[in-house]
Formats: structure tokens, C-alpha cells, sequence
């Protein structure tokens, strides 16, 4: 075996997901969310720019519960604000949580992962005692107990997500990394004189960069479940329409048939995570098929 | 609240009369009060008898009879310091003695308890007598508050810091099982029968703590509950704007409870702040620019606007105090009086920044309501920020003083104006209760000379006066009065009370089941 | 086997104590005041004071001389005086601080009196030109800016129990100003009060029940137990189920259909389950309570949304330790010999995938204690996730503390056992 027996170059893997025929419409539908996101962020940079009140937060007292149709296409809530315009803050702060979460997550974990593959001995004990602290702790807990002493709002989100789902990629890392130490491109670049770091993450790392595609996408959407059930319970988002926030706010008139803004959210989040995991699911067969189902939420 | 159907005290508020009224509960009738207003006598009822409970060893759990020792020796109980009850407030320098009572209670021994009190004694096995440093008008309010609820020693001996779970009174109710902050099951008192009391109508009644309002709601809707509040979201479907219930659900057989709360909540500025309370102007400028009409909208009218500190129902309200209406053009004047043209500072060129703080966070009615006072800021071209926190986290600002600007409500203890204006006394700044730490010393001196007063017009006058010196230095801006409203359905008896300790006893169900 | 099981033990400490200090940290950081919290905002500084003496707060976090004291609540000149406007002639200076001219002597203004018989320490921002006695310490003349900090020895008496400051010289100025309770032994901290009270089974008083939390623990176990047991089995049994389904039929329209369906039920948030199964089958239909937990019939809800929603991952995860066994030689051989699929599913590849099913169920077993936090909070079941939600948005911190303690500590024991199970099982691993 030789250093290019590694995995499939990135361009290969966009390929690959380009060629299924579901995998293609899953990239389609987070393409357009993400297109959604970066329109919401803009809107919303544009209206602190212009120093304004954002049109998702005018409220229209004389508009409240109006139901879909020409001017709110789909409808608007208990103060007369446009449901549609709040969805796409809401996607804006779901991708927010799910990128801002794992550019905590990911770093943190791809580093003690390779260190503790990497050197084994003591700094493998230490990093594992790490993360089997941390993975007894129960998860969701664990991050609304973050959130609470960080305080609400988003920063209590991404610190909460953020600090406590390092530990999957950590050990997924770990593990490849180990398999890979003893390879023999490993053995004759340490001939070579290469030192330790350079060996790890120049030649190491890019060959277990698929790790981390995964791992990404199998927790983006279990970031976004987790912000939807905080801000739900009032601990997450505070004073933007998270689709949470949303949910909550849209069950107070459903008995009286205000069925839109429920439906709409519901069908939001429920297509981002569903798109999420077939790419998950694709992403892992075309890229490493041993790889299991580890981390959920 | 819950635990006055548990226990009594020796007066009461009258159910039905408005404006409210006190009557005589355990005491057989109102108090000989001395001419110079410092010494009130109670003669109790006899025959009055505790539940029945296994701390009575020496009847074998029989409930004995309540006797004067009971009444002095409850109030004895909150001043003592190791009891650390959140009641003292009540009985603070007011009565003879009871003051180095407390500072008696402190150490680590237990409390003597058959220390003498000067002003708080038992002449005989069924009269009290209550002497005061001062007088003190508003102790009879503060009589039938549950603060002066009657308990046996034995029980509280008996039970030690279990006590209260256990408790046992001569109140209507008893409790039968007790969840906190989740349920409370209440059975009827069978000594209140045997003290010779008209029998309650409920057997049992079971209250239920659900946070969620659309929870709450269907729960109604589908007859698990028998009463409940209307929420701001639900109101315009269920409350028409005369405050008469919509036609769907009187046929359901569903009643509508109107009453004008004794709460304000209000906009505080922190006099202590550098920004805001040395400029009036701009207090007077943000008070003008809060839009009353949409303020109303917004809480579908289930909310008046007090136009002083004194809320509608006391004397010394007067419904043409208000000063500041809504008027933007005026507030725009007023903002640039106040040294911020067009909401700039005009050394920086930056628009006026101010903090709002909330002590809650999981409340969206709030967070509207929150909304909206932003926007109304934000028209006349001041930025406000809004932060939302937890309770205890709120709380230690305020008493920090850390917090610009706040929003809180204040709930009336008692139906008496002293209880709001006490607010701003200079005295009670933060930590104390002037949590805005307003300081005027006019104010202090009219207010002093104003609470020792009887009831009767030159009070009243003098109410008028503190109120209209706080609407002109609006260390406030009042937000709303709302109104309690109470849907019931398959009970009868209810009525809307401000006070309702231990009214339960008036209710009898129509058809069955619990709360 | 038992020198593997004295191994794995030992191996449990350190993640035990982890668990301790992290929690330990996470929690005694967190803002607001349990005081505070527990005696209302009518109670006085003293009474705030009393009770954090009583329950440990006003010590040093983990290690130190010096804990918080309420005495001297008012300590920024940057904005006002504040009660130190009772001090005569003092004025404060607009660059931020407090300017007394001399000769004069003055009190502290102290909230209460200092604890008797207590140490203090109060540390001083100060310039003055003369030296300044405090209480029975001296203060050096400073002509500029200096830091200094004083012992306080509060006697007995109520005089020797106020700060008095004797200013000498013309003139006074203080910039900052901090008191602070010495403590009698570094190791008085509140990790060590914790530590002490945990090993007697003491998990602290939540403030806002006002009771201990082991009692509101004990009371909250039944009903989340109840509520959980019925999800992990039902759930368990249901997909174990399909799993074989799909193992039987592999690849063919039935597996595919599951798996597609695992995926969508996957990708349904819970909120949604929860908000939908309330208001249609509770509300609309009235099959069901909407909220409370009277009888028996109030759980069928919650149990049946919690069900549906675990269901997708689990069949997923079963049917992947299937397939992994349908592989293997032995199962090949079983088909060469001309086993019925049906026999072969049951008799030779439900046994073997056991193992993974049960360790899954084992290390599953923690999260029946904490429950499903949503669940319980909006059906209002009145277990430990009700409890600890609550808590969280009360910012009771020795309830949630102690809940995600207990739960990681089982957690930890859990996979013990589940270690054990396969050591039990496999004998090679004892040797690893």
C-alpha cells in the first residue's frame, strides 16, 4: 500500500453526490437554503446598516392572523408580521447555529483527535479522559445547562452545542488517525526526518478529511434540532424569530384554525434536516461505508 | 394565596363588597382601637377548632381549640430571625418590642418563644392585645394577609422544617397532597364544620400549575380545567370589547369574571443612572412617546393605563392626573430639551442608546409587549435595547443598581395607596423596595406625615399631591393596570377578588371534578 | 475476570471526578443569587448574607483566603455615591472616585453589621495625604495612587463590629473599595462544602422549592421511570421488528420503504411530534389528556410520541447490526445448507446480533433517569426532566446540578456493565 491509496479527492466527492439522483435534489434543496440564509443575512445587515427596524419585526397590529395570500404569501402572525419574511430569519439563524456550532465543535475535535491518535501514551490519556468526561454527561442537559450559565441568546447556543459535540468527531479522528500512524507513507516520511506536526496535519490529516465532511453533516442538522428546542423552551434565541420561537408562538391560536405559520415552520426544518441526512447517508457510502451511524444529536 | 384556605386570620376581606371592606374572621368582631391609634384589642370567637393532625399529643390528634396564645405566638414566629420569613417587611418597627424580639432570635440556640413581647399579648384565653410604636393604620390590611395567619406551636415543633408540607390551620381546606410548582390537592377541613361553620361547598379541589398558555388553554376548552385566565393571544376570540364573553362560549356554559387588578407594571428609570436620572426632560420625553392606544391594542384592551402611581380603586386615584399623554411632537421637543435633537447626541453625532431589562425570559406576551415599547423609542429616534434574564439574575441587578432601565410590576398588598407611594420613599431605596432609587426629600416628608393618617379626605389629599410630584419627575413611565379576567365553568360562587384569601370556601360545583 | 473487572473500575474514577469538577465548575459560575432567589427581593442584605452562611456560598469557589461578603453592597464611584453620600462634605469626583477633606472621622457605610467574631479583609484603592486609620489597622499616606489590604477583626460587641476610618490628614480619596470575608482555611471553599455534603448523599436545597434536592429527586423518579420504561422497550420491540424486516428482504422494496420511512420520521423534529400529537389526537380528537398526570391513561400520549419519534434512528442502528451479522460465514453456511431464511433470521442471527442490541439498551438506560426533558415538561409529567427544566429556566442550580450529576455517574456505570457484558461474552477482550 502506498500514500495514494487515499480517499477520494474532494472534487470526486461532489461528484459522487452529484450523480445520485437524490443526492443531487438533497444538494439542490440546502443550496437553496443556504441561498435563503445568505438573503436573510443580508436583509438583516442591511436594515442595522440603514440603522432600521427590520420588516420581519414591523408588526402590523391591523394585520394580525391574515391568512396566506396576495401580500403575505404566507400569512402573518399573532402581531401582524409577515410569516415568510420570519421564516427566512429563521433559516438564517438555524444555518448561524449550525455553522457557527460546528466551527467550535470541529476544530476542537479534529485537534485532540489527531494529537491523541498521534502521540498515544499520555497525551492519549489525558484527551480520552477528556472526552469520556464529557460523553458522560448527559448531552442535552449538558448544553442547556451551558446556555443557562452563559445566558440566553445565541451565544449560549453556539457554546453550549459548540463545547459539547467535539467528542464524536473527536473520537472518529482518533480512530482513523491511529489506523493511519503505522501506514507505511506515515513510517517513511518520519524517515525522512519530517517532524511530528508536520507529519500530522500535512500528510495525516488530508487523508482523513473525510471524516470530517461527515461528521459535518451529520451534526448540522442535529445543531439545528437542538436551537429549535431550545429557543422552544425560551433558553435559546431571544427577540429573533427562530423557527423555535416560531413553533411556540404559532401554537397559541391553532385551535382556533391558525394553521399557517405552524404548517410552514414545521415543513421548513423538517425538509433542511431530512435533506441534511440523506447527504449524511450518501456522503457516508460514497466515502467510507464502514463508518457507523455514531453520533446522533 | 393557596395556603389561606389552609389557614385564617383574624380579620378578613368581605367577598362581595367593593371597595374592599375587612370583616371579622377569627376575631368575633373589629378591634377597640385606643384614641391615639396604638393600641387595637381583638376578642377571638370561640369554639374555633384546628384540623385534626398527630402533632396534638395530649388529645390523641384531636384538634384543639385556638386560643389568644396561638395569634401572638404567629406573629412572634415571623419575626424570628431564623425563620427568615419573607413576611417581615409587614411587621418591621411597628409593634412594641417585637423588634428586640427578633434580634433576641438570633444565635444558634433555639428561639424563646415565651419571651415577652411588650406590644403583643394574650390578656386572656380569647382576647389579643396589639400595641405599636407608631401608628400604623394600614396593620389591620396587613392582619388579613396571610403573613398573619394563625398557626398551632404544636404542629410547627412537631414538624420542625417539614412544617411547610405539613400544615395545619382552621381554614376551610386541608391539604390532602402537595407537588411544588406542579399540583396542590385540597380536601375539605372537617373541623371547620365542628367549629360550628357553614359546611364548604367542595370536597376536593385540586390546583394545577401549567406554565404554557396554549397548554392551559385547551386543557379548558376540553373540561380539565374549571378556571383559568385569558391569555392576551386568546382574548380578542373570547372576550368582546365591552368585556362580555362571545357568544360560542356562553353557550358552552362558561361565565366571565371581570376585576380591576391592584397591580401597575411600569417602565422604571434608575435614578442612580448617569444618562437618565439626572434628565427629567427625557423621562418626560419617553413617557410622552409611549403610544397608549396601540399599548391597548396590543394588550386587547385587557389592560388600562394608570395615569399615576396610585392604580384605579384607591383613594387618592384621580383618572385626570396624567401629565405626558401620547404626542410625539411634544416628546420630540421634550427629547431635544433634554439635550438629544432627533435622539442624537449631538457631541458624538450617535443616536441615544438605552437598556431595557426584563426578569423574564421565557414570556412571549412579554417579549411583545417588549417589542412594541422599542418601537415606540425608536420613533422618536431613541435605540433601546431590550435584555431578557432570569429572576434571581434581574433581581441582583436592581439591587446593584446596575440596570439602566426596567420593567417590573407592582402587586398592592393591601387596598391602600401608602403600598405604591411607598415606592419612591427615599428611605426604601435598593436594596430596598424604591428599586428606581428615586430621592426627593419633599416627597419623604409628605409621605411621612401622609401614612400615619387615618383614612379620610386629608389623606386622601395628601395621596393626590405625592402622586402628582411622581407623575412630574416620571421616575416612571406606567405602562398598565390589567384587568384580572377568569373564565369559569362548572363551578358556581366565583367571584374576582384582588385578595381572595381562602374564598374558596364560597364555591360549589355545578356539575363535579376538580379545579 | 475479576482482576478485568478491579481494572475497569478503577478506570472510573478518574471520569467520575471529571464529572465532579466540571459540573462543579459549570454550575458555581452561573449568575443570580440562590439568597436572592429563595427569601424574595423584601429581604435585607442580612438576611441574604445569613442564608448564604448557612449554605456555603460566601466561601471561595475552589481554593482561597477570600469569599464574597453583602456588607458593603456599594463599591463603583464611576456613576453616584450612593449611601456613601452620608458621609458629611464627601463628594464625588468626576473622574470616578470619592473625595473626603479631613480631619474627620467616618463609618463605613456597611449594610449590616460584620459578622461577629469574623475576619474581613477590605482591600482599598486610596490617596491621601496623611496616614488613615481603618478600624484597627493603618492605612499609610500614599500621594498617589495605591492599593492596599487591611485585616478587619470584627469583635463582639456591636461597635467593634462597624469599620470606622479615622482620616488624619486634609484630604481623602478612594477610588475603589472592596470587603471580603477571610477565611479560616484556604481549603474552606465551596468545592470542598460540596465534596463534603455529597459524600452524605447532600445534593444542596433547591432555592426555589425551598427543599432539599434529594427529596424533589426522589419524588420525580417514579413518574419519569414510568414514562420512560414503556418508550425504550416499545421502541426497542418495534424496531427490532423492522429491522428484521428489513434484513429479511434486504435491498427489495420493504427494506427500502423502511428505510426511507426511518429517514423521514428521523428528520421530523421532536417539537413537531410533541406540538402535533397535543393538539390533534389530545385536543382535536380527545383521545387523550392534553396535559397533567392524573391515572394511568395520561401517559399513552407522551409514550406513544416518544416511541414514534426514537423509532427511525433505532431501526436504522438494528438494522445495520443485522446486516453485519447476515454476512458472516456463519450465516453463508447456514444458507449453503439449506436453512430456511425464517429459521436462519431467528435462530442464528437474532442470538448473535443480541449482543450489540443489548448493550445498546444498556447504555440507553441512563437517559430512562433523566427522562425526555420535552416530554415530561409539556405533558407536564411530573418526573425528572419536568424538574430539571424547570430548574434550568429558574436558574436552580443545585437541582439541575445534582440531575446531571446522577445522570453521568450512571451513565458511567452503564457502560461498565455493558463493558462487562461483552468481556462476559467475549473472554478476548479481558485481555486488551
Amino acid at each position: 500500500m502506498s500514500a495514494n491509496e487515499t480517499l477520494p479527492a474532494r472534487k470526486g466527492v461532489w461528484s459522487i453526490l452529484w450523480r445520485g439522483r437524490l443526492s443531487r435534489v438533497c444538494l439542490l434543496v440546502v443550496g437553496f437554503y443556504t441561498v435563503v440564509a445568505l438573503a436573510g443575512e443580508f436583509h438583516c445587515a442591511w436594515h442595522k446598516i440603514q440603522d432600521t427596524l427590520p420588516t420581519y419585526q414591523r408588526q402590523q397590529l391591523d394585520q394580525r392572523f391574515q391568512p396566506p395570500g396576495p401580500g403575505h404569501w404566507l400569512g402573518t402572525d399573532a402581531l401582524g408580521r409577515d410569516v415568510g419574511l420570519r421564516l427566512v430569519q429563521g433559516t438564517r439563524i438555524a444555518f448561524r447555529v449550525g455553522i457557527i456550532t460546528s466551527l467550535i465543535a470541529i476544530p476542537i475535535g479534529v485537534l485532540l483527535g489527531c494529537l491523541a491518535g498521534y502521540f498515544r501514551g499520555r497525551v492519549d490519556d489525558v484527551i480520552v479522559w477528556l472526552y469520556t468526561t464529557f460523553a458522560s454527561i448527559p448531552g442535552l442537559l449538558f448544553i442547556l445547562a451551558i446556555a443557562m450559565v452563559v445566558g440566553k441568546g445565541l451565544l449560549g447556543i453556539y457554546l453550549g452545542i459548540g463545547l459539547t459535540t467535539w467528542v464524536g468527531v473527536c473520537r472518529l479522528i482518533r480512530a482513523e488517525v491511529m489506523k493511519h500512524r503505522d501506514r507505511p507513507y506515515v513510517q517513511s516520511a518520519r524517515v525522512l526526518g519530517l517532524g511530528h506536526f508536520r507529519i500530522l496535519f500535512r500528510h495525516i490529516l488530508p487523508n482523513v478529511s473525510h471524516v470530517i465532511i461527515v461528521a459535518f453533516t451529520l451534526r448540522f442538522p442535529a445543531s439545528i434540532g437542538t436551537e429549535v428546542f431550545m429557543s422552544f423552551l425560551g433558553i435559546g434565541v431571544q427577540g429573533e424569530p427562530s423557527w423555535g420561537i416560531m413553533i411556540n408562538n404559532a401554537r397559541l391560536r391553532l385551535w382556533e384554525g391558525v394553521w399557517w405559520e405552524m404548517t410552514f415552520v414545521t415543513l421548513a426544518v423538517f425538509f433542511i434536516v431530512l435533506a441534511f441526512n440523506l447527504l449524511g447517508d450518501a456522503l457516508r457510502d460514497a466515502l467510507d461505508p464502514r463508518l457507523q451511524a455514531t453520533e446522533e444529536g | 394565596m393557596a395556603i389561606a384556605r389552609i389557614y385564617e386570620t383574624l380579620v378578613e376581606y368581605d367577598y362581595h363588597e367593593r371597595p374592599y371592606r375587612l370583616q371579622p374572621l377569627l376575631a368575633e368582631k373589629m378591634p377597640e382601637v385606643s384614641e391615639d391609634g396604638l393600641t387595637y384589642r381583638f376578642r377571638l370567637r370561640s369554639g374555633i377548632f384546628f384540623s385534626d393532625d398527630p402533632c396534638f399529643a395530649e388529645t390523641g390528634g384531636e384538634g384543639r381549640e385556638l386560643v389568644a396564645g396561638d395569634v401572638v405566638y404567629s406573629i412572634k414566629r415571623i419575626a424570628d430571625r431564623k425563620n427568615a420569613s419573607t413576611g417581615w417587611w409587614a411587621f418591621r418597627s411597628r409593634i412594641a418590642g417585637l423588634d428586640a424580639f427578633r434580634e433576641a432570635s438570633e444565635g444558634d440556640g433555639p428561639t424563646d418563644y415565651d419571651l415577652e413581647v411588650e406590644g403583643l399579648r394574650a390578656l386572656d384565653r380569647y382576647t389579643v392585645e396589639i400595641t405599636l410604636v407608631k401608628p400604623y393604620p394600614q396593620l389591620m390590611w396587613i392582619l388579613a394577609m396571610t403573613y398573619a395567619a394563625v398557626v398551632p406551636r404544636e404542629a410547627v415543633e412537631h414538624y420542625g422544617a417539614a412544617f411547610n408540607h405539613r400544615p395545619v390551620g382552621t381554614g376551610p381546606f386541608r391539604l390532602a397532597s402537595w407537588r411544588r410548582n406542579y399540583r396542590l390537592e385540597y380536601h375539605r377541613n372537617p373541623a371547620w364544620e365542628r367549629s360550628g361553620r357553614e359546611p364548604v361547598g367542595l370536597n376536593r379541589m385540586v390546583d394545577l400549575v401549567v406554565a404554557d398558555p396554549a397548554t392551559r388553554w385547551m386543557m379548558f376548552l376540553n373540561r380539565q380545567l374549571h378556571l383559568t385566565g385569558v391569555t392576551r393571544d386568546q382574548w380578542e376570540s373570547v372576550v368582546r370589547p365591552d368585556f362580555s364573553l362571545a357568544p360560542s362560549f356562553v353557550e358552552r356554559g362558561i361565565r366571565l369574571e371581570v376585576n380591576p387588578s391592584l397591580r401597575i407594571n411600569y417602565i422604571a428609570f434608575n435614578m442612580d443612572d448617569p444618562v437618565v436620572g439626572p434628565n427629567r426632560a427625557l423621562r418626560q420625553a419617553m413617557t410622552s412617546a409611549f403610544n397608549t392606544a396601540e399599548w391597548l391594542t396590543l394588550h386587547n384592551h385587557a389592560v388600562v393605563r394608570p395615569p399615576g402611581p396610585i392604580p384605579a380603586g384607591l383613594a387618592g386615584y384621580d383618572p385626570e392626573a396624567e401629565r405626558f399623554p401620547f404626542d410625539l411632537d411634544r416628546a420630540r421637543e421634550w427629547l431635544a430639551e433634554a439635550g438629544y435633537p432627533g435622539g442624537r447626541d449631538p457631541q458624538t453625532g450617535r443616536r441615544l442608546s438605552l437598556t431595557l431589562e426584563f426578569g423574564r425570559a421565557d414570556d412571549q406576551e412579554l417579549r411583545q409587549a417588549a417589542e412594541l415599547i422599542q418601537q415606540f423609542m425608536a420613533r422618536i429616534g431613541i435605540e433601546l435595547n431590550l435584555v431578557f434574564q432570569h429572576g434571581p439574575a434581574f433581581f441582583e441587578r436592581l439591587e446593584r443598581r446596575q440596570a439602566q432601565m426596567f420593567y417590573l410590576g407592582w402587586i398592592g398588598d393591601y387596598p391602600d395607596a401608602e403600598n405604591f407611594l411607598q415606592l419612591f420613599y427615599g428611605p426604601n431605596v435598593s436594596p430596598g423596595s424604591n428599586r428606581c432609587n428615586y430621592r426627593n426629600e419633599d416627597y419623604d416628608r409628605l409621605f411621612e406625615q401622609a401614612r400615619i393618617l387615618p383614612d379620610g379626605p386629608e389623606r386622601t389629599e395628601l395621596y393626590r399631591r405625592l402622586a402628582a410630584i411622581i407623575i412630574e419627575d416620571s421616575p416612571w413611565i406606567l405602562a398598565s393596570q390589567p384587568m384580572d379576567v377568569v373564565l369559569v365553568q362548572g363551578v358556581e360562587g366565583y367571584r374576582s377578588h384582588s385578595f381572595p384569601y381562602g374564598m374558596e370556601k364560597h364555591l360549589r360545583l355545578s356539575g363535579g371534578g376538580d379545579r | 475476570m475479576t482482576r478485568f473487572l478491579l481494572r475497569r473500575f478503577l478506570h472510573m474514577i478518574p471520569t467520575v471526578g471529571g464529572v465532579l469538577l466540571i459540573t462543579f465548575i459549570l454550575f458555581n459560575l452561573v449568575g443570580g443569587s440562590p439568597a436572592l432567589m429563595t427569601l424574595g427581593d423584601k429581604a435585607t442584605p442580612l438576611q441574604l448574607e445569613e442564608f448564604d452562611e448557612v449554605r456555603g456560598f460566601n466561601r471561595p469557589l475552589l481554593f482561597g483566603w477570600r469569599g464574597p461578603t453583602r456588607a458593603l453592597p456599594f463599591t463603583d464611584f464611576t456613576q453616584s455615591l450612593g449611601p456613601w453620600s452620608a458621609w458629611p462634605e464627601a463628594t464625588l469626583d468626576s473622574r470616578g472616585f470619592l473625595s473626603l477633606p479631613g480631619p474627620a472621622t467616618v463609618e463605613l457605610p456597611l449594610a449590616f453589621l460584620l459578622f461577629p467574631n469574623a475576619t474581613y479583609e477590605l482591600k482599598v484603592r486610596y490617596r491621601s495625604d496623611q496616614p488613615v486609620k481603618v478600624h484597627h489597622a493603618m492605612l499609610p499616606a500614599a500621594s498617589d495612587w495605591q492599593v492596599q489590604t487591611l485585616r478587619i477583626e470584627a469583635g463582639d460587641t456591636a461597635d467593634e463590629r462597624r469599620i470606622r476610618m479615622k482620616v488624619e490628614g486634609t484630604r481623602f480619596e478612594l477610588a475603589e473599595v472592596d470587603l471580603f470575608r477571610r477565611m479560616d482555611s484556604p481549603w474552606h471553599s465551596q468545592f470542598t462544602y460540596y465534596l463534603r455534603h455529597l459524600a452524605r448523599l447532600d445534593f444542596g436545597v433547591s432555592h426555589s422549592a425551598n427543599e432539599p434536592v434529594i427529596d424533589l429527586l426522589k419524588s420525580g423518579i417514579v413518574p419519569t421511570l414510568l414514562l420512560a420504561t414503556p418508550i425504550l422497550f416499545g421502541e426497542l420491540l418495534i424496531s427490532v421488528v423492522f429491522a428484521l424486516i428489513c434484513a429479511r428482504y434486504r435491498n427489495r422494496w420493504p427494506d427500502r420503504l423502511l428505510l426511507v420511512l426511518s429517514v423521514a420520521l428521523m428528520s421530523v423534529n421532536y417539537l413537531v411530534w410533541i406540538v402535533a400529537g397535543q393538539y390533534l389526537l389530545a385536543f382535536k380528537l380527545g383521545w387523550f389528556p392534553v396535559w397533567g398526570f392524573e391515572s394511568w391513561h395520561y401517559l399513552l400520549l407522551p409514550v406513544l410520541i416518544g416511541t414514534l419519534h426514537g423509532l427511525g434512528s433505532n431501526i436504522r442502528f438494528y438494522r445495520t447490526v443485522m446486516l453485519d451479522e447476515m454476512y458472516k460465514d456463519y450465516v453463508r453456511t447456514a444458507f449453503a445448507k439449506g436453512a430456511g431464511e425464517a429459521r436462519v433470521l431467528f435462530r442464528h442471527v437474532l442470538p448473535n446480533a443480541m449482543i450489540p442490541v443489548i448493550t445498546n439498551v444498556v447504555l440507553s438506560l441512563p437517559f430512562l433517569y433523566t427522562g425526555s426533558l420535552l416530554l415530561e415538561s409539556f405533558f407536564g409529567i411530573p418526573g425528572l426532566g419536568y424538574l430539571s427544566v424547570n430548574a434550568i429556566h429558574s436558574s436552580d442550580v443545585d437541582v439541575v446540578r445534582a440531575v446531571v450529576l446522577i445522570g453521568s455517574v450512571l451513565y458511567v456505570v452503564a457502560n461498565l456493565i455493558a463493558d462487562l457484558l461483552y468481556a462476559w461474552v467475549d473472554p478476548r477482550v479481558r485481555l486488551s
